[in-house]
């Protein structure tokens, strides 16, 4: 099918052709069985689609929506708007923390080599006689 | 108030009668769930998407100038969120490295009932467009928004929205021939 009569087609649907786009549509249309065929199809389609309209949302929609209304109009109370602007304040304060930590603890990974929570937290393996060894942790003056 | 013009409703709402924008969002949720289903799906989101235009509308009651009607200044902010929730729903698909299309099932021949059976077939069919062809078929063949209103709408070229048009229409009927004889019982 000729694909420049096949766009004709389905332009004439959603807009308003010329004299002459009109007449050379007609005459295809009348030639081709096919082209024929087509535009039932569109049409078919096309009514599918528009009988698919009728829509709502689950009842009492316009009530929910006018509790969310109240709801987001109703003031705050005072100690919601106390700790509001010291959240604001405070959260680039914590993310800049929370980077300042994972640094030191990437830091403390790569001068102990030990990729594990001890490592992280620089905290080296000691046993209990060590701890309690007088020759490594005691000296008598 | 039922007689009241969409105008005279939003003048009243202006003047602190919430009642008024009440039957605003009864008079005008046929339309907005048209349009959020038909870009969404029936799925659990149209709600809240549906419940958000209203919300964003009354926020902006203050700025609404009457240049554009009341349901098509609706349906702009309907189509805008649908647009946000599908982008939200790529993302989330691809987190989980799902296609979108296959979230939605192809309806069942044997549970179809007439009518409703239809209207499924049509909805899967309409979710397996992208998203930008799919906006210009919920306004213009579902809602029946004329071209011009449609590219106003979506601020796109009338030519942009014909070509988009007919290849939507093309691939419509591509994913619903295989099923045009249930469609056309």
């Amino acid at each position: 099918m000729n694909k420049k009569l096949r766009e004709l087609l389905y332009r004439s649907f959603d807009a308003d052709l010329k004299e002459e786009e009109k007449k050379v549509l007609a005459d295809a249309l009348s030639r081709s069985a096919e082209l024929r065929e087509e535009q039932r199809q569109i049409e078919t389609v096309r009514q599918k689609l528009s009988a698919t309209t009728a829509s709502s949302f689950e009842p009492f929609f316009a009530d929910r929506v006018m509790r969310r209304i109240y709801r987001e109009q109703k003031p705050k109370s005072e100690l919601e708007s106390w700790f509001e602007p010291l959240m604001s304040i405070f959260r680039p304060i914590a993310v800049a923390a929370v980077f300042i930590i994972l640094l030191l603890m990437s830091y403390n990974m790569i001068s102990t080599k030990q990729i594990s929570v001890q490592g992280a937290l620089a905290i080296s393996n000691v046993a209990v006689e060590e701890a309690f060894d007088p020759a490594v942790n005691l000296t008598v003056e | 108030m039922f007689r009241l013009t969409d105008e005279k409703l939003v003048e009243s709402v202006l003047k602190g009668n919430e009642e008024a924008f009440r039957e605003l969002v009864r008079r005008h949720e046929p339309r907005v769930a048209a349009t959020v289903i038909g870009m969404l799906g029936n799925c659990p989101e149209t709600e809240d998407v549906g419940q958000e235009t209203f919300i964003r509308f009354y926020k902006s009651l203050k700025n609404f100038r009457g240049e554009s009607e009341v349901g098509t200044y609706l349906t702009r902010i309907a189509i805008n969120l649908s647009l946000n929730e599908l982008k939200r729903r790529k993302r989330r698909f691809k987190f989980f490295h799902q296609e979108p299309g296959e979230a939605f099932d192809i309806p069942d021949e044997r549970t179809q009932t007439a009518d409703n059976g239809d209207k499924e077939l049509v909805q899967w069919a309409i979710q397996k467009l992208e998203p930008k062809f799919r906006s210009v078929v919920v306004l213009r063949l579902i809602e029946g928004y004329s071209t011009s209103e449609t590219a106003q709408i979506l601020k796109l070229p009338m030519g942009t929205v014909l070509s988009r048009l007919s290849r939507a229409q093309k691939k419509l009927k591509e994913i619903l021939s295989p099923y045009m004889e249930i469609v056309n019982e």
